[in-house]
């Protein structure tokens, strides 16, 4: 049988695996070893002895192995093995319940099997005599998208995605590049007729659609790698199944993947052994524990910009100095500060967050030049997520001044950044984190990919021209002293609006505002000078006096007022306190309008209902200021009552 | 992440936030309008504090009015 592994779970009977096929889903058992590491207080020769003779299904051996946390002492450990988890799992508790040992490496036992047998979901395997074997190059990143059909389906409810306390009206369904809405009857059905592997639904869907739970598919959350795509890398990366996959915090991919790692080379991972950080005073404390560095820039609209990006700044940082938890701050032979740093560094043996990210860095470059974006994206998030997760004391490998050396390397490399530009005839607008925003000084200025170039030579770490900008407006803050570091939207050369941080992308904001601020910044787009500019941001004046308009008379759909709001509760949770699904809290997301008396649940909202204009007044009037409005033309006679009323509230 | 040092900028804002009442709050409307205007520039020097520690907010206040000072009456020293 061959086909690409979509799930797996351990049975009495062996490990059950689900595969895609041709012909749709195939469901095999597969004899999947397992093992378990267990410090021991007598002698593991001993013990491991005991158990050959007493338990027929457990292979017990003694493996030499480094102990935590700085991996540089050898240790005894007793290494079990199965193909029955169960009887695994049983062994080990016993162990521990009467006190000879402890087990260590207490990893996802199914996801380490997985990797180690070479066969992590998403790849291609062959499953023969009971024995999973790969088909194809694991660790190649650009391997063969896997023929793995799925369709997403989403209950509908009047204001869309259906939440649990809704009427259901109808169901979405979206296979390859059909898209078609069906009765709530006829979602099954629906579903059949794009022959799935897998089905992408909400927790919600599989409530309120019954049928959707079957055997003919496996059914998964939304992935939270953004695509089925991503999904696939992220199972290949740590060995996760699929569907726990699609659901796990980025943080679970990389520490399974860390964990790999760290158990090829032999590593004792034992979270009872603390990294603890030594003492020091507050002045040496202020001084380490500084965020990333960055500007206050000056609010207005620049011309003529270039933006420089460096490349994954911080990952690029932990592999270029060896950043990990078990080689920062701790004693070894030739530890010494790197440039921009502030704690020693052992440089004998490469770290295993370095190692981690040194494959998974090359990994991303590899899948963009092949222009494999979705794969791509979904190692960025875990390259992203790397970072923080070093400074999470509790990660396998978090340590805080790993941490600190990342972030005080990184400013230290900004602000060569920001002189090399400088040097070469440029003006810096605005740098933050790991990008700088430049403006030639002069004509004779250099081009900005020259910039980069020198930028690159001289701190070691690569860098590209992310934009190059017609112009770019930088918002001021509320108090108008100061700018924005983190909104800003610009033209690019290509013509492109890019925006950051403004209201139409956040997911909050109602699609009503929305609608007012990508219909100024597309009148925005037209200007080519700053006589232009100023033309347009008189039209842009009048959108928002339209749309305040549109308001006050009611013109505006209630569904385009509806505001979304993410919440910590989780679908199961809130399904648990009936009275919170009530008020609206479901999926991890609050659905409401906004009336006079506050926020009202989308599913007690109904048609005539009063909403408070005031407060999506001010909505629209901060947006406005957002793209460089200060005020619009008061709406018509009639209305100036709830005109002043917003006024007021904005003092 | 376990940052417990609070971030330099609200610190210095609300050193400025401070100042701006003691400004508002001085008898002659001249020097009150100096005053807030010297105190706006403060600003000049706080993302400086996003690179290098700091040790009051009140240096970073004196340092961006020194900077304003300077840039608007430059001073050419002794040799």
């Amino acid at each position: 049988m061959e086909g690409y592994l979509i799930d797996a779970s351990p049975t009495t009977e062996g490990t059950e695996l689900v595969l895609a096929t041709d012909h749709g889903l195939a469901r095999v058992r597969a004899r999947i070893r397992y093992s378990a590491h267990v410090l021991t207080r007598p002698d593991p020769r001993i013990l491991a002895e005991q158990i050959m003779s007493s338990e027929d299904s457990i292979e017990a051996s003694v493996e030499e192995m480094l102990a935590s946390p700085d991996y540089r002492v050898r240790v005894r450990v007793l290494m079990l093995a199965s193909d029955d988890l169960e009887t695994l799992t049983r062994v080990v508790h016993r162990l521990e319940a009467s006190g000879v040992g402890r087990e260590v490496n207490r990893v996802h036992r199914l996801a380490v099997a997985l990797k180690m047998n070479n066969a992590p979901p998403g790849s291609l395997v062959r499953v023969e005599s009971g024995r999973i074997s790969p088909l194809e190059d694991v660790d190649d990143p650009l391997y063969e998208t896997p023929s793995i059909r799925y369709v997403k389906v989403t209950a509908l409810a009047w204001h869309g995605p259906a939440m649990l306390s809704d009427r259901v009206v109808g169901a979405m369904i979206r296979c390859d590049k059909e898209e078609f809405v069906v009765r709530p009857d006829e979602v099954v059905e629906g579903v059949r007729y794009c022959r799935p592997h897998v089905v992408i639904a909400r927790f919600e869907d599989r409530v309120l659609i019954p049928g959707l739970d079957s055997d003919e598919w496996v059914v998964m959350e939304h992935p939270l790698a953004g695509s089925m795509e991503g999904v696939i890398e992220w199972s290949r990366i740590s060995g996760l199944p699929l569907p726990e996959a699609a659901v796990a915090p980025i943080g679970k991919v990389l520490t399974t993947a860390e964990a790999a790692e760290a158990m090829r080379r032999g590593y004792i991972l034992d979270p009872s052994i603390p990294r603890i950080e030594g003492w020091r005073t507050v002045g040496e404390l202020a001084a380490a524990d500084l965020a990333g560095g960055g500007r206050v820039p000056e609010p207005g609209t620049y011309w003529g910009l270039a933006q420089l990006d460096f490349n994954s700044l911080y990952p690029s940082i932990i592999v270029k100095h060896n950043l990990s938890a078990e080689t920062v701050g701790v004693a070894c032979w030739g530890g010494t500060v790197p440039e921009g740093g502030i704690h020693p560094v052992c440089t004998d043996k490469e770290g295993v967050v370095p190692s981690v990210l040194r494959k998974l860095i090359w990994r991303r470059a590899m899948q963009k030049d092949a222009g494999l974006v979705r794969r791509a994206d979904a190692v960025k998030w875990l390259l992203v997520a790397a970072f923080g997760y070093l400074g999470y004391r509790n990660s396998l490998f978090g340590s805080i001044q790993a941490y600190e050396n990342v972030t005080s390397i990184a400013r230290h490399t900004l602000l060569k950044a920001e002189a090399v530009a400088e040097k070469m005839g440029y003006r810096v607008i605005h740098s933050i984190v790991d990008s700088i925003f430049i403006q030639p000084a002069s004509p004779s200025a250099p081009q900005p990919e020259e910039v980069a170039a020198e930028i690159e030579r001289v701190t070691g770490l690569s860098i590209r021209v992310e934009s190059r900008y017609v112009w770019l407006t930088i918002p001021a803050i509320k108090d108008g002293l100061r700018g924005a570091a983190n909104k800003y939207f610009g033209l690019t050369a290509e013509g492109q609006v890019k925006v950051k941080g403004l209201a139409m992308i956040r997911r909050d904001t109602p699609k009503f505002v929305k609608d007012a601020q990508s219909e100024a910044l597309a009148i925005l787009a037209s200007a080519r000078n700053p006589g232009e500019y100023k033309e347009a941001l008189a039209s842009v004046s009048a959108v928002f006096a339209k749309k305040a308009s549109l308001l006050l008379n009611n013109k505006v759909p209630l569904t385009d007022l509806v505001i979304t709001k993410r919440s910590s509760l989780t679908p199961r949770r809130v399904l648990q306190a009936f009275a919170a699904a009530r008020a609206g809290l479901v999926g991890g997301v609050v659905k409401y309008v906004m009336t006079p008396a506050g926020p009202l649940p989308v599913t007690h909202v109904k048609e005539g209902v009063r909403i408070d204009k005031v407060y999506y007044l001010s909505l629209l009037h901060s947006a406005a200021r957002e793209v460089g409005v200060d005020s619009f033309t008061p709406p018509r006679k009639g209305l100036v009552a709830e005109y002043n009323a917003l006024t007021n509230y904005l003092g | 992440m376990g940052r417990t040092i609070p971030a330099p900028r609200p610190v210095i804002e609300a050193e400025i936030r401070r100042l701006m009442k003691v400004a508002s709050a001085l008898k002659d409307p001249e020097d009150r309008e100096v005053a807030k205007k010297l105190l706006r520039c403060a600003y000049r020097a706080v993302d400086a504090y996003r690179f290098v520690p700091l040790s009051d907010p009140l240096e970073a206040v004196l340092i961006g009015v020194m900077i304003c000072l300077a840039r608007e009456r430059p001073w050419r020293g002794t040799s």
